[in-house]
């Protein structure tokens, strides 16, 4: 799993968000280090919408604009946990040697 | 009016004329949305996307585009089954080159003797080639695994085989003695490659049952015929009859034959918009650079062109069956009333 995707499951985790929310939200959640531009955003909707991750729930009007929200579905809560703790595996693997090796983990 | 108002529209015209890289059902879908996203993520003051943005949505839009027609692409039956049928015709096609070389052997006493006298074209793609009977051998073994339903081990060894060829045809290349015509080194290895990825593609016996006994006959008898003619070639005045009446004749009874059906259509796309392209530019690229070595710049153009006939060739059959369906559709709505048989 590429990591936008990673972020974008992680941000609708915590519940539903509409697009320019998961932007804000994966900026966060990477402390500053990844925003997401629109067009990799939808693509990655697309993606992950058509593989039933992710759906999208209710749409609102907010100043003349439509907003609509996307939800994480189980599958996608199932995705999202297995590559966590893949990820979390490899970190500690990685620190463990660090120790081994004297470095600054 | 205020200026930023002004700004404010430009902007969004200008994100709006981006958004036609989706395809329509996705802007009709998510259009406004994008453009609420787009809008709020943009600087006070900005008039215009910055090059960035403006690459990152044409380049969504171009992969959602990707994802839509692989997709339907694979979830069509009849592109599936034309798949099917091209993995038993294309290395049956490629048998007939394999009994080009035997009997060249036959004749010669060694393999890969040139076929003509020395000073005339040939099919060859060394000067005294006696190794380019290596990247036949295995295509009727290929022929038999793909019939037999191994296909997975038929599209590993037909891959095989064209990294084998290219491989030698780019150490001849590397070498400076080359005479490698482009029929050679782009036609041979992009007919292995359609081979191998519809080999790859659909696993199992269903080429049988789509081409059926009828159709396996005549694919095998076309197979022969061409064989023969090319084994008995000795003469350039043969190998001109060949070209010029033998190919062209199961070329358009296969394309009528194939025809018939959704699957058909598809094969015969696949098949001869590649072959369209072949004699359109290898006639004149041949007679161009006869006796002389094609240069990289010229291989990779050629490369190239001949994936786009594959890509187009690909278009033109999702276009020609959509165009079939919404005929059908007419035909129905015209006959409301009546039941569509």
């Amino acid at each position: 799993m590429r990591e936008p995707t990673f972020l974008i499951l992680t941000s609708l985790a915590a519940g539903p968000r509409h697009g320019y929310g998961i932007i804000t939200d994966v900026e966060r959640i990477s402390g500053g280090g990844l925003r997401l531009r629109a067009g990799t955003l939808y693509a990655a909707l697309d993606r992950l919408t058509g593989d039933g991750l992710v759906e999208p729930q209710r749409e609102e009007i907010v100043d003349g604009r439509l907003r609509r929200y996307y939800a994480i579905t189980d599958e996608g809560v199932a995705r999202l946990a297995a590559e966590a703790a893949r990820l979390r595996r490899n970190a500690e693997a990685a620190e463990a040697r660090l120790r081994l090796a004297g470095g600054p983990a | 009016m205020n200026d930023e108002d002004a700004r404010q529209r430009e902007l969004e015209s200008r994100y709006r004329r981006l958004l036609r890289w989706y395809p329509p059902r996705h802007r009709h879908d998510h259009e406004e949305e994008m453009l609420g996203v787009l809008l709020q993520s943009a600087r006070p003051g900005q008039a215009r996307p910055s090059p960035r943005d403006a690459a990152d949505i044409a380049w969504g839009g171009v992969l959602i585009r990707a994802r839509r027609s692989i997709g339907a692409i694979a979830a069509d039956r009849g592109w599936r089954d034309a798949f099917a049928a091209i993995g038993i015709l294309l290395p049956l096609f490629m048998c007939v080159k394999t009994a080009q070389l035997v009997a060249d052997w036959a004749r010669a006493g060694h393999p890969g003797a040139p076929l003509l006298p020395p000073g005339h074209f040939t099919w060859s793609v060394w000067p005294h080639p006696h190794y380019d009977w290596l990247g036949w051998a295995a295509w009727p073994l290929i022929a038999a695994l793909g019939l037999f339903g191994a296909r997975r081990l038929a599209a590993g060894a037909a891959a095989a085989t064209i990294a084998a060829y290219v491989a030698l045809l780019a150490a001849q290349y590397l070498r400076g003695d080359g005479m490698a015509t482009p029929v050679m080194a782009v036609w041979w290895p992009m007919l292995g490659l359609i081979a191998a990825g519809a080999l790859a593609a659909v696993p199992g016996r269903r080429g049988l049952a789509v081409l059926g006994g009828r159709g396996l006959l005549a694919a095998c008898g076309a197979t022969a015929a061409m064989s023969y003619a090319v084994a008995t070639q000795a003469d350039l005045l043969r190998t001109i009859r060949y070209q010029y009446a033998v190919v062209p004749a199961i070329v358009v009874a296969a394309a009528l034959y194939g025809a018939r059906t959704p699957a058909g259509r598809k094969a015969v796309m696949l098949l001869l918009v590649p072959y369209g392209w072949f004699k359109a530019t290898a006639g004149v690229t041949d007679a161009a650079l006869a006796g002389h070595a094609v240069s990289a710049g010229q291989l990779v153009f050629l490369a190239a062109s001949a994936v786009m006939a594959f890509a187009v060739a690909v278009g033109a059959a999702y276009g020609l069956e959509r165009t079939l369906h919404y005929i059908r559709i007419g035909q129905i709505v015209d006959g409301a009333g009546r039941v569509p048989r």
